[in-house]
């Protein structure tokens, strides 16, 4: 390329995605230093597995290589589509190969997590750490026990029969927590966005 | 006003995937005819949404980059652009290419139309703006996401000789088991099923269409939501709907 390579750390998500579609490899190069910490640390939290959690980050990555018109901006931003793409695939994973993760991870980041504060962290856009910072915060809020429950729910794929049976509690209980966790998040989340615009 | 008979209890379990069988199907099925509930539903899928984000922020080991990159290399562009790629599931060009099989020479034109959209990379919503093809060749058909599925969008390509066609379905919600979609189609007032049809874990589908009558003559096309292998008549939620 004249002028030798160009530097994609700049890019928002529109051009890396127009890039990857371009099949230009710096492209998906970059797209990874945005979000492949991301990516890998969804999956790790599903299958409690580093070999498993590399083995879904490369199928993601190389899914949006190959179909990368899979993505609709309208349907959602580009992190939280690859994010629950690394999701979705980890618990097929655990599912097709009736993979039992060693415990039940049951924690979500907290508050003081270090990354939060890392200029270097996953997220090289402001606005996006700011977010993930509302979240956690709003998520740490919630009493412990509705905690659990939404994080086997979402990182687990669990059922609330399924998360009844993990956690040894009456399924109502179960169905209440969960719904106060959602209702108590979108609250928050909500307030956040009239008061963070 | 929403009243007891809605389902907004079950709404954050149901974003989260989390409701039995029957409870999943108890909601869609409300869903269908409530765009009260829609309205919240997409308002706890939101939530739902941005869940992984505050997942704690592990370090992957430095070769995994690089193994994805030689992945990415060993993905010939020509692969990319044709149909062969090895994968999971063929790309949405690869199966509409493999749809339509018509012997007709004004294929060619179509192909050459399609592999033109592939080249440049381009999304899948440029379909539609294919630059005039040929009038000949093929008509495109768009379909929009009802309030059942807001989200769904589709494209019903019909061949030069009217005789055949692909539907290509985005954005459609995955079914419970027992039930799939169907393909309606409308001419005059008469209504033919055009086939029944699944979509994969992203919402997408790609499906031959073949009519005994030509399919040029359907003006008016459809997708509902309905019990496995299909209804005669529609009885489900109507989830995409075009034509003109």
């Amino acid at each position: 390329m004249p002028g030798g390579p160009v530097n994609l750390d700049d890019w928002d998500d529109e051009r890396l995605i127009a890039g990857v579609a371009g099949a230009r490899t710096d492209a998906l190069a970059a797209l990874y230093d945005h979000y492949g910490r991301l990516i890998f640390s969804v999956a790790l939290r599903v299958l409690n597995d580093e070999s498993l959690a590399e083995e879904v980050t490369q199928d993601v990555f190389i899914q949006v290589w190959k179909k990368v018109s899979l993505y609709h901006p309208d349907q959602g931003r580009l992190v939280t589509w690859l994010a629950s793409l690394s999701r979705n695939r980890s618990i097929d994973l655990l599912r097709r190969r009736s993979i039992r993760p060693e415990g039940h991870q049951m924690s979500w980041a907290d508050g003081s997590s270090p990354d939060l504060e890392d200029p270097a962290a996953v997220e090289p856009e402001v606005e996006l750490r700011l977010e993930r910072q509302r979240l956690i915060r709003a998520i740490d809020a919630l009493p412990a026990e509705q905690q659990a429950v939404l994080s086997l729910a979402y990182f687990q794929g669990m059922s609330h029969q399924q998360i009844a049976g993990a956690l040894g509690e009456p399924l109502g209980t179960v169905k209440t927590r969960l719904r106060l966790a959602m209702q108590k998040l979108r609250q928050a989340l909500e307030r956040d966005s009239v008061s963070h615009p | 006003m929403i009243g007891e008979r809605h389902v907004l209890e079950m709404l954050p379990a149901y974003a989260l995937g989390s409701l039995d069988a029957e409870e999943k199907s108890g909601v869609e099925e409300h869903l269908g005819e409530c765009p009260a509930c829609q309205r919240e539903l997409e308002a706890y899928q939101a939530v739902a949404a941005q869940l992984p984000l505050a997942v704690p922020l592990q370090t992957p080991p430095p070769r995994l980059r690089q193994a994805i990159l030689d992945r990415a290399g060993q993905v010939s562009p020509a692969s990319r652009r044709s149909g062969a790629r090895a994968g999971p599931r063929p790309a949405l060009l690869q199966r509409l290419g493999r749809s339509l099989r018509a012997p007709a020479p004004a294929w060619a034109l179509v192909g050459v139309a399609l592999l033109a959209v592939v080249l440049l990379g381009f999304n899948l919503v440029l379909l539609r703006q294919v630059a005039s093809p040929p009038a000949s060749a093929f008509r495109v058909i768009q379909l929009a996401g009802t309030d059942s599925a807001p989200q769904a969008s589709a494209w019903m390509v019909v061949s030069a000789d009217g005789r055949s066609g692909t539907l290509i379905a985005q954005g459609l919600p995955a079914l419970p088991p027992g039930q799939q979609y169907q393909l309606w189609l409308n001419r005059n007032g008469q209504r033919a099923s055009g086939g029944v049809f699944s979509v994969d874990a992203a919402g997408y589908a790609s499906e031959w269409v073949y009519t005994p009558v030509p399919l040029a003559d359907f003006k008016q096309f459809g997708v509902t939501v309905e019990p496995q292998g299909g209804s005669p008549a529609p009885t489900g939620a109507r989830v995409l709907a075009g034509g003109g």
